[in-house]
């Protein structure tokens, strides 16, 4: 006998309250419709509003909308990111932009009388006196190397002679305040205090050595940031025990010379986070390219500070230098536009034996926030600063720079300086020239193209905009590409062949360099003297995950940021050319490359919680300063340590597994060839988001969810080394890994 | 005054003697189920979600795989949670709630014991984050000489800070959800809100003790075969033990459902045996180690995986002994206490299962598992 009874199926409602059974099949229909009308209604609105916004981030996966969900928590409860709204610039494009001049070599007779002049010998290299070079350039042939000395100071910075606004998020007028954090009328138009900056010899950008192949060059870092002369408010970012680690960012460089966190926690400073004040360390540059291999050979470098957990913060507070290097065989790349390539560039030398190089300009990009006294200051590094006494708001700091240590957005600022000048003009003459584009700043990714505007720069407040749309402050509504770079070189040294572009993305670190030719237009029309070019940022980026907007992102046609406007001046001589045929032919990749891949190493970035805030590990791990970090493991079933053999080359597969994360992930040591991306062989056909991808490179962009293949050597020295990630703030939390070369 | 849901058809009453007929309520699965299995994998977004966001790194990889892993094997945690909110409400507002008060009443005890059930698996995912995060920090110290105890303590409270505020968060987020989900849920099915569904049936054979006794052996026979792969690779004679001990707890639990007297009687006994067994050897391997094996006197560490099994073995244990003594007919008027019984019965096995080394099924990838690491320096 079953017991089964009609109240058991699905179905069953049992008696009910209805005068008439009609009404409850239609209250069931209503209920049923009106169920599944919600639920279609929410699957639509969905798509319609939630899909294109993960496409634009490369999260249009299951993973990734879990990674956007995770993101957005994070942002909007447990990891609140406020920045103050800078004051407004009132008058940009009237500071000229400074050109820095290449800085003088010390005389031989100068360092031979120093205590202890620099040398080959144990315990020549450091002020420890505890490690001697690896290569000596006698050993390479070259000559003694020409001598640098630089100060590491704290100094006084004026990003702009402009007035500025006091403004709030909705772009009206704000209060201000005096050093003393006295408070100022709303709208009350000021000067920008100076800022206070740890710069290299006190100056930011710091000092250019104007460098060549095959002439070593010694620079001794000199630590005398506990001085401060200036008296000025140290603030609650930079290193707190002002130590220093200098790394010229991909010089092919033996370890004690490289100034990265692995190397000195092994030797060297030794379980001290660099070098401290009063101390110095001569870093040796051979400027010998890797395996003295010819197509190795870059062009430009720049220096700054690599000290471990503070380098986004002591970069941002002005540890950065510049380092062209040109190269003299057969005059190829001499700055001279009259041999060679006939690259832009007239060459000058200096009485004091360094060179300078008219039309061959660096351009060290930065984004800076300025407080404006009332964000409160309050990150996991509060301890650090004691006397700051975070959390708090610090009026007193009103109009200087502000920086926060946080990892989960990254840092970027509102206001966009060149050179370290917010909105500067550069007047050019109507002719080519060679600019050597850097991005210097933490996190902030630009995107840049030539444009001009009838109508010229407006306010964003003065366009209504609010919030975030108010960061760089300017745009040109009509701005209208005018102009086309023709991309020479990126941070492998020069390409294969020129790259005509509309537009290119400029990551953290990485350096492009263009030919500008401002004698005509797009269209072919000539250029007059007056007409203003601005070099405009159209990448908006509101966090520093990545951007919001770019060209091949959803582009925003309202965001068009003037950061650098080029004045047109009178016609100049211009004996430079535009090269047709190869500049510098790839080094060669083995023909059975694709045989090493299963044997490959394989490093996975993740992001986690620890100490309250966001880290970034490394296959799992924290950047181990004392130890090589190991391979996942790989398609052979080996997790190896990363300890390569010198003289070896191999392939190393980045992962990005952070998701909604871009991560510009610099290898030290030399540079690299990307070889496959997302699986697909880019050596005879880049990715189109990608085209420097067909060259040498010392970074590797990987957009969300992407895995990169590059083909690298150890050639030349031993010793530790590391990799990370160069948007600063994820590398200052544990973004990094270390790895080793063995003999 | 007659119950209107009590559904005895005169087929029923005439063809059965009065003494063998018994009148039950039972749990109206239709509902129960379709709940639980929303509230498992809404709340479940949103505990994977909240690690995506808070979580520690090594439990941050595949999400939308561990959201489809973890809510499954919670999907009986959430039947267990959603069938003792249908029993409150039953005995609060009746097999079948009438008026605006009925209703919202029954509903929100189903979203308040969803929710509850999803914060308990929060605060649990939560703290094993925050152990893991411990431990990164602790080696964090280790390489940084400037972070000392108060710079550590420091990191721990601000950890705990982030995990506890993502935990309240959490329960915002997963009441809301809940209340959606539940609504939905009843609206697709053209509403008919029911807390109950009264049966008169004949007397069962088998009783709830029975099936609740069958259900843990099954479950420890499950855990044991899942860890048995393991035991194999590490040392045979294990490994073959654990398959041997699953089969018998296999073949005990089926017997335990016997429509036949005998068979339920004999299963008794049985159950004593294989469960008495492997809870004096588990307590003689974590305690002593055994005399035995490749490691003999040496003790091993309580993993999860094992006090599970032990939990159900423990728990047939007591239901064996006490059917044992008791012979009188199982006369449970209501089935919802059954339910919650088997619920968490098959909660208890996912988890044991789940914190195996099986490749699949495992809960904590990442993680790793503690069952049969050595304890070093403890006896």
């Amino acid at each position: 006998m079953s017991d089964q009874t009609d109240n058991d199926r699905p179905d069953a409602l049992g008696p009910l309250e209805v005068d008439n059974p009609s009404d409850l099949v239609a209250r069931r229909a209503v209920l049923r419709l009106g169920a599944l009308g919600v639920t279609g209604a929410a699957v639509l609105t969905a798509r319609n509003l939630w899909v294109p916004s993960l496409a634009q981030r490369g999260l249009l996966s299951p993973d990734g909308a879990f990674a956007a969900v995770s993101t957005a928590i994070g942002d909007l409860v447990l990891y609140t990111e406020d920045f103050p709204i800078s004051p407004l610039i009132l008058s940009p494009f009237i500071d000229p932009l400074p050109v820095p001049k290449a800085l003088a070599p010390t005389p031989t007779t100068d360092y031979a009388s120093w205590d202890y002049p620099p040398g080959p010998g144990y315990g020549q290299q450091n002020s420890l006196r505890n490690e001697r070079h690896q290569i000596w350039p006698s050993q390479l042939g070259y000559p003694d190397p020409i001598v640098y000395k630089i100060e590491l100071m704290v100094a006084p910075h004026h990003f702009t002679s402009s007035q500025v606004l006091p403004i709030k998020k909705d772009g009206s007028p704000a209060v201000s305040y005096d050093a003393n954090g006295a408070a100022m009328p709303e709208g009350t138009i000021r000067m920008l205090p100076a800022s206070t900056m740890y710069a290299f010899n006190g100056v930011f950008p710091g000092p250019m050595i104007n460098a060549e192949y095959g002439k070593p060059v010694i620079v001794r870092f000199i630590n005398r940031l506990h001085e401060n002369p200036y008296g000025l408010d140290r603030q609650d970012f930079g290193a707190p025990d002002c130590s220093f680690l200098t790394h010229l960012h991909n010089g092919h460089t033996a370890p004690e010379s490289d100034g990265n966190p692995h190397y000195a926690y092994t030797a060297g400073p030794r379980s001290t986070s660099g070098y401290e004040p009063t101390l110095w360390v001569d870093n040796l540059y051979l400027n010998w390219p890797a395996g003295g291999d010819e197509r190795e050979k870059q062009s430009f470098f720049w220096f700054h500070d690599h000290r471990m957990n503070h380098t986004g913060s002591n970069v941002y507070k002005g540890l950065v230098g510049l380092y062209p290097i040109y190269d003299p065989k057969n005059g190829k790349d001499v700055g001279d536009e009259r041999r060679g390539l006939r690259l832009p560039g007239v060459r000058r030398t200096n009485v004091d034996g360094s060179f300078d190089v008219d039309y061959d300009i660096p351009l060290a990009f930065s984004d800076v926030s300025l407080d404006d006294g009332t964000t409160t200051h309050h990150d996991a590094h509060d301890s650090e600063f004691p006397e700051a006494g975070n959390p708090r708001t610090h009026p007193e700091w009103w109009g200087k720079t502000f920086y926060r240590h946080f990892p989960n957005h990254g840092f970027v600022g509102d206001v966009f300086t060149v050179n370290g000048t917010a909105y500067p003009v550069l007047d050019v003459k109507r002719r080519k020239y060679r600019f050597r584009f850097l991005d210097a700043s933490v996190s902030r990714i630009y995107e840049f193209k030539l444009m001009s505007s009838t109508q010229g720069p407006r306010s964003a407040v003065s366009l209504g905009l609010e919030g975030d749309e108010l960061q760089g402050q300017w745009r040109i509504p009509d701005g209208q590409q005018c102009m086309r770079f023709t991309q020479i070189a990126t941070d492998g040294g020069l390409l294969p062949t020129p790259i005509v572009r509309d537009s290119f993305e400029l990551w953290p670190a990485k350096r492009r360099e263009v030919i500008v030719d401002f004698t005509k237009f797009l269209d072919g029309s000539p250029t007059t003297q007056g007409d203003i070019v601005y070099l405009t940022n159209v990448m908006k980026m509101s966090t520093g995950r990545m951007w919001d907007n770019s060209t091949r992102s959803l582009p925003d046609p309202a965001y068009q940021v003037p950061v650098l406007a080029f004045r047109i001046g009178n016609v100049a001589p211009d004996d430079s050319r535009i090269p047709t045929t190869q500049m510098r032919a790839l080094p060669p990749l083995p023909k059975n490359w694709k045989t090493l891949m299963s044997d490959r190493m394989v490093f996975e970035v993740k992001r986690g919680q620890a100490g309250g805030e966001i880290e970034w590990l490394i296959n799992g791990e924290e950047f181990d300063p004392l130890n090589d970090i190991r391979s996942l493991r790989n398609p052979a079933g080996r997790s190896p340590l990363a300890q390569p053999r010198k003289g070896t080359f191999g392939l190393w597969e980045l992962r990005n597994g952070g998701g909604g994360w871009v991560h510009p992930f610099h290898l030290h040591m030399e540079e690299h060839r990307t070889v496959m991306r997302d699986g697909r062989d880019v050596t005879l056909t880049p990715d189109a988001a990608h085209p420097d991808d067909a060259s040498r490179e010392d970074l590797v962009a990987m957009d969300p969810g992407e895995s990169v293949i590059v083909y690298r050597g150890f050639r030349d020295f031993t010793g530790p080394y590391v990799a990370h990630c160069h948007n600063l703030a994820h590398e200052d939390h544990a973004m990094m890994f270390g790895w080793s070369i063995q003999p | 005054m007659v119950d209107p849901t009590v559904i005895a058809t005169p087929a029923m009453t005439s063809a059965v003697p009065h003494a063998s007929l018994v009148t039950e309520v039972r749990v109206p699965w239709w509902s129960v189920l379709p709940w639980a299995v929303v509230l498992a994998f809404g709340n479940g977004f949103w505990m994977v979600s909240l690690r995506g966001a808070a979580g520690s790194i090594e439990r941050t990889s595949d999400p939308f795989e561990s959201w489809l892993r973890e809510s499954t094997v919670l999907v009986s945690w959430y039947v267990m949670a959603v069938v003792v909110a249908v029993a409150l409400a039953r005995r609060r507002f009746g097999s079948r709630p009438r008026g605006l008060g009925g209703a919202t009443g029954s509903i929100g005890l189903v979203v308040a014991a969803g929710t509850a059930a999803g914060t308990i698996v929060l605060v649990v995912s939560s703290m094993i984050d925050y152990r893991l995060q411990v431990e990164r920090m602790d080696h964090v110290a280790t390489v940084h000489p400037a972070c000392d105890d108060a710079c550590l303590s420091e990191l721990f409270r601000s950890t705990w800070h982030v995990e506890a505020k993502a935990v309240a968060v959490g329960v915002v987020l997963m009441l809301a959800t809940d209340l959606a989900l539940v609504l939905l849920v009843l609206a697709l099915r053209g509403g008919g809100l029911r807390n109950g569904l009264v049966h008169v049936r004949p007397v069962a054979r088998t009783s709830d003790r029975h099936v609740v006794l069958a259900a843990c052996l099954l479950g420890a026979a499950a855990v044991h075969a899942a860890v048995a792969p393991e035991h194999l690779s590490q040392w045979r004679p294990a490994g073959t033990f654990f398959v041997l001990l699953s089969l018998s707890e296999v073949i005990v639990g089926v017997l335990a459902l016997s429509r036949r007297p005998g068979g339920r009687r004999a299963a008794l006994p049985a159950a004593v045996v294989v469960s008495v067994v492997p809870l004096l050897t588990w307590m003689l391997s974590r305690v002593t180690g055994l005399p035995f094996g490749p490691e003999a006197w040496t003790p091993e560490a309580v993993g999860a995986a094992d006090a599970m099994a032990c939990l159900l073995e423990l728990t047939a244990l007591v239901l064996a002994l006490r059917l044992l003594r008791t012979r009188s007919p199982d006369r449970t008027r209501s089935r919802y206490a059954q339910a919650v019984a088997v619920a968490a019965v098959v909660t208890v096995t996912t988890v044991g299962v789940g914190c195996s080394t099986l490749p699949v099924v495992g809960l904590f990838p990442g993680v790793g598992t503690d069952h049969g690491a050595e304890v070093t320096g403890a006896g």
